[in-house]
């Protein structure tokens, strides 16, 4: 402990919040803030830990917001059915950032230690209440998000249907 | 990995523990819950003008201090104008209250006369003694307790807006520590409750507070134009008692009609007076419970009269007022807690 701190670089900023500020200016929801305004969210996430195969959420609950997965992998399950499995710097859950009564449509598992960046609909109301022009940025971002979803979703169902 | 089990376990344990502790405190500490009630009444009422002035740019300290600095003027400008006029009126009431509870109690004596006439004498009497001195009591010990109630406000005015200042400046950042303790598996469900029942809550305060300054200045105005005695201490009690939901109004109404018949007014200032209060219902039937009110979380009249019932047994007036923001908050973590349950299906 004493050797450490002597090797250590004591100077640099705090590692846990070095590594939220990255995570959220490599997001695309994040995408259009000033490194100024990932200050103001920065201080607002929630940083969750998770073992192997313990939820996040589960199919039906509330949500009430979206995370980033700063450390490890998430699988998506839906009706028992793998769906897929998430990385580093993916993210999940945006949906509920915008519902009026967000209900989880999959269950979110963490399938290695994963450490999650947590950014929830009542923070998002105090930006929006507070800072307007950040909260436009990040639901204009969130909207382009759930357009794109949609846009891939209505082409697999155009290509099933054709099959 | 059995560190990451030890931690949570010990965020947990904390987490119980603050909460417990918070809970007993705010119960054993006098005259703390009506504090700690007023703080979150100022809370609510000031937050729009903080995030208002943190919107343009000021710091939160700055944003916090100005309109705290603002409302606490206004109330002390206000208390200069009103208490003055206020505790002439209460101590000319004080000196004249032998002669309503008289009235009152010559009142109740020939309406039982005519109600009970089919019981026997003796009961008659029994009951017509019971009744009078409740009345006698319940009436003096308003001026009795004066003094103590007075003292318990000081305590109160200061400790209140102290509460206020750093729920205002500190509550979120504060608010964060405590979640961050919370296990994983409710960590979003106790989110979600708690944006709920903040905005519940702030909905009702503010609407309820509008709603009872609207009924008293309607009443104080209406009284005042025909000089009816004690108008400002008349217009206070019904506002105050405008707070409680259904049964309120109907209790406000009684010290006026009481004054009235014990004075012998014609029958033209009783209605006129009876009027009066009507109109203040209906102003904010018509014009503040749509507006505001009806986006509050529904209780059932029926649940609203009980729970006020437990409320005024257990905490007196004071029990009244809060039980209907304490049945709603318990309403909104029931539902939620059973729809967690029961994989998302809402309670029906």
């Amino acid at each position: 402990m004493s050797l450490s701190l002597f090797w250590d670089n004591i100077f640099k900023k705090d590692r846990r919040v070095w590594t939220i500020q990255e995570a959220l200016k490599k997001n695309i929801v994040f995408k259009d803030l000033a490194p100024r305004e990932i200050n103001q969210i920065q201080v607002i996430t929630h940083v969750r830990s998770y073992s192997p195969g313990e939820p996040i959420f589960k199919q039906g609950e509330v949500g009430v917001g979206m995370y980033i997965i700063s450390k490890g992998s998430v699988e998506i399950i839906y009706d028992e059915n793998r769906i897929t499995t998430l990385k580093e710097d993916d993210f999940f859950g945006e949906l509920a950032l915008v519902e009026e009564r967000g209900i989880r449509t999959a269950t979110a598992i963490a399938k290695d230690d994963t450490q999650l960046i947590g950014f929830f609909k009542p923070d998002l109301i105090q930006i929006m209440n507070q800072t307007p022009e950040i909260g436009v940025k990040i639901l204009f971002r969130v909207a382009q998000v759930i357009g794109t979803r949609l846009h891939e979703t209505t082409a697999l169902v155009k290509t099933q249907q054709r099959n | 990995m059995e560190t990451l089990h030890r931690i949570r376990r010990i965020k947990l344990w904390f987490f119980l523990f603050s909460l417990a502790f918070a809970i007993f405190l705010i119960f054993w500490v006098k005259n703390l819950l009506v504090s700690v009630f007023l703080a979150f009444v100022g809370f609510f009422l000031l937050k729009p003008f903080v995030d208002f002035l943190v919107r343009q740019g000021l710091s939160r300290l700055v944003s916090t201090l100005f309109p705290f600095l603002f409302f606490s003027l206004v109330c002390f400008g206000l208390s200069l104008v009103v208490f003055p006029t206020l505790g002439n009126q209460v101590d000319e009431l004080k000196g004249e209250l032998p002669k309503y509870v008289e009235g009152t109690q010559r009142m109740l004596q020939s309406w039982e006369s005519g109600f009970f006439s089919f019981l026997p004498a003796e009961s008659k009497q029994k009951f017509g003694l019971e009744l009078s001195q409740k009345v006698q009591q319940f009436a003096q010990s308003i001026f009795t307790d004066l003094p103590e109630n007075l003292l318990n406000s000081l305590t109160v005015l200061f400790l209140a807006p102290f509460l206020c200042f750093f729920m205002l400046l500190d509550g979120k950042e504060f608010y964060r520590r405590m979640i961050s303790t919370v296990p994983n598996a409710y960590f979003e469900l106790s989110m979600f409750l708690q944006h709920q029942i903040m905005e519940q809550m702030g909905g009702f305060i503010r609407a309820r507070l509008v709603e009872s300054v609207l009924v008293g200045f309607v009443i104080w105005i209406g009284l005042a134009v025909i000089q009816f005695p004690y108008a400002l201490v008349l217009a206070v009690f019904a506002a105050l008692m405008n707070l409680i939901p259904y049964l309120g109004p109907l209790i406000g109404v009684i010290p006026g009609i009481l004054i009235a018949l014990v004075n012998q007014e014609t029958n033209a200032v009783t209605s006129y007076i009876v009027f009066i209060y009507l109109l203040a219902q209906l102003i904010d039937a018509l014009v503040i419970v749509p507006m505001v009110v009806a986006r509050i979380v529904n209780l059932h009249p029926v649940t609203v009269v009980l729970v006020v019932m437990v409320g005024s047994q257990t905490m007196g007036i004071l029990g009244m007022i809060i039980s209907i923001p304490v049945a709603s908050a318990v309403k909104i973590i029931y539902a939620s807690i059973y729809q967690h349950i029961t994989d998302g299906k809402p309670l029906s």
